[in-house]
């Protein structure tokens, strides 16, 4: 059996909202940008708690996260149930099986997954400023092999938690997996040369766009338009704690200022492997 | 046997249910008894079914993984199979069976925290995270008392005005929020080992009360906006109440649409419904708070 749901999966602050506005604009009809606050893009979330309690009847919130893993499959199940056609689910999560040796987001739901990867120095900036956090908080968790998100057990978080492990982990984990074709976007490619690099995620897809499409989806997400449209209506993703607009700079190897020799360091020392098999070092 | 009292219902279990209240008068009957027992895996004529819960008439049945499968009967009966430690059950009891077992016996039961202020009940209703029982803490720190937390069950008067029961469960809150609101003192025990949500002793209501006003809770899409309160129109109202009743969807499946509209129906003409649109955060609470007290002092004054 093969689903219609189309994974997008990366670690946190590595291009995934910026490939779901590409996408959008791709697959609209319309000749206006897609609103970043309603995203015209047939999407479904399998992590939020009201959907998990939709599906299962359990406030999840009195559940302990191994007793929260043990329903994911169930809550993809349900959801690509009830879908027709293309539907793309947004992913922080590492690509891992559970204890019973089946894969956390089930098997057999998912047609293709298209996984973006960016350079870990420029993710761990990002991922500091949406966190609210200092650099080193940010490398801390992106080299902890149990690295998670929206794992606050003092309050009800939004999501249920999501386990990530360390960032080279988390990359290794979606690309050599042999459940779901891959297809690995680098966000420095996208950057570079966004027109080719969008149109070959869409023939992986199977998808027919006339260049023109392409070539308007890219213009329609220009980081300067992301940026202006931010600050004129506020960006419901961005979290509270946040301390930068969510689209802060978009910039690739802004890590050379940002960040010291040590946090380099500790970045390269950790993923060395990972980065050189995909050129960043 | 334990016994407890539920939204107005005496309860009989052998399972021990935490931060509930015990009956003032024991020699009463039970309506409910809860017992363990051992389970079939599946039930018969299954109407509807999800992951881990199928539904037949009268009869539902649902799994928690590790903790336990639970039977609810015919509005009198829930059955217990423990999986893993007895302790773990209760708030899984008191939360989604107990809800079903108040949609078999017909009852009227809101997503809802509740607090009552100038004899008058205020239902504060949403999905779960919405800050229901937050909102309802913090009202309670400034004169308003507690009714219910979580679910609040709504029945009519014989002159047909609404009143919302006593739940007599305790008030369940986040670690985040309980110090912030000066509650530490009250704080009881954890409703799960290893879960930051407290049992919280709060000023019980002890009589039913007419229900007054209705906020609809939702959060704001963006942060940094102010706390709105507006009017909804009838059918605004009827539409949020309908998908705010606990367990919405589930009660479609239990073939209760046609009753739920009618109950509805019956309780707009006697109660403001505003839909409350809150900031997230609780640096953001006070400001939200204020604004809900102006609101209500006006309202119900």
């Amino acid at each position: 059996m093969t689903g219609s749901l189309i994974w997008l999966a990366s670690y946190p602050k590595s291009g995934n909202t910026w490939l779901r506005l590409l996408l959008a604009n791709l697959l609209s009809d319309s000749l206006d940008a897609t609103d970043i606050n309603q995203i015209d893009l047939p999407q479904r979330c399998v992590i939020g708690r009201y959907a998990f309690e939709e599906i299962t009847l359990i406030d999840s919130s009195l559940l302990r996260q191994e007793e929260v893993d043990v329903m994911r499959p169930a809550i993809v199940n349900a959801i690509s149930a009830e879908t027709d056609g293309d539907i793309y689910v947004k992913l922080h999560d590492a690509y891992r099986m559970l204890p019973d040796g089946k894969p956390l987001l089930g098997m057999g739901h998912a047609r293709a997954a298209l996984y973006v990867v960016r350079d870990p120095r420029d993710v761990v900036i990002s991922f500091a400023f949406h966190n609210g956090t200092s650099i080193d908080r940010a490398i801390t968790l992106m080299n902890d092999s149990n690295g998670t998100i929206s794992r606050n057990s003092k309050r009800c978080t939004p999501q249920v938690p999501q386990l990530m492990h360390d960032w080279s982990r988390h990359v290794e984990g979606w690309i050599d997996q042999r459940d779901v074709p891959v297809h690995v976007i680098r966000y420095e490619d996208l950057h570079a040369s966004p027109i080719d690099t969008l149109q070959e995620a869409a023939n992986f897809l199977g998808l027919t766009i006339p260049q023109e499409r392409v070539a308007h989806a890219v213009r329609c997400t220009q980081f300067s338009s992301l940026q202006r449209k931010e600050q004129d209506s506020g960006f419901r993703e961005r979290i509270k704690v946040s301390t930068a607009p969510f689209f802060r700079s978009g910039r690739t190897g802004s890590w050379r200022e940002e960040l010291s020799i040590a946090q380099q360091q500790r970045i390269t020392e950790a993923h060395h492997r990972v980065m050189t098999r995909f050129n960043y070092l | 046997m334990l016994t407890y009292q539920i939204s107005g219902l005496i309860v009989a279990s052998e399972i021990a249910l935490s931060g509930v209240a015990e009956p003032t008068n024991t020699s009463v009957q039970p309506d409910v008894h809860i017992k363990k027992v051992s389970l079939p895996e599946s039930l018969d004529q299954v109407i509807a079914r999800g992951p881990n819960w199928m539904i037949a008439k009268d009869d539902f049945l649902l799994r928690v993984p590790g903790v336990a499968r639970m039977r609810v009967r015919c509005g009198r009966e829930i059955e217990v199979e423990i999986e893993g430690a007895e302790a773990d059950v209760s708030p899984f009891l008191l939360g989604t069976c107990f809800g079903v077992l108040l949609h078999q016996r017909g009852e009227l039961i809101l997503h809802a925290s509740a607090v009552s202020y100038n004899g008058k009940a205020i239902a504060i209703c949403g999905p779960s995270g919405m800050g229901k029982s937050t909102m309802s803490a913090a009202l309670c720190q400034t004169g308003c008392s507690f009714i219910s937390d979580d679910v609040s069950t709504i029945r009519f008067r014989t002159d047909g005005k609404p009143e919302v029961l006593p739940d007599s469960r305790s008030h369940r809150l986040w670690a985040d929020v309980i110090e912030p609101l000066a509650l530490s003192d009250r704080r009881g025990d954890a409703v799960r080992e290893t879960i930051q949500k407290y049992h919280v002793e709060p000023t019980i209501s002890i009589s039913a009360i007419p229900l007054g006003m209705i906020l609809v809770l939702r959060q704001a899409d963006i942060h940094d906006q102010p706390p709105v309160i507006e009017p909804l129109a009838l059918s605004d109202a009827a539409a949020y109440l309908r998908s705010d009743v606990f367990r919405s969807t589930l009660a479609s499946h239990m073939g209760l649409d046609k009753a739920l509209f009618g109950q509805i129906a019956r309780l707009l003409p006697h109660v403001k419904v505003h839909r409350l649109t809150r900031p997230e955060g609780i640096d953001r609470l006070e400001d939200t708070v204020n604004r809900v007290k102006e609101h209500i002092f006006e309202k119900l004054a």
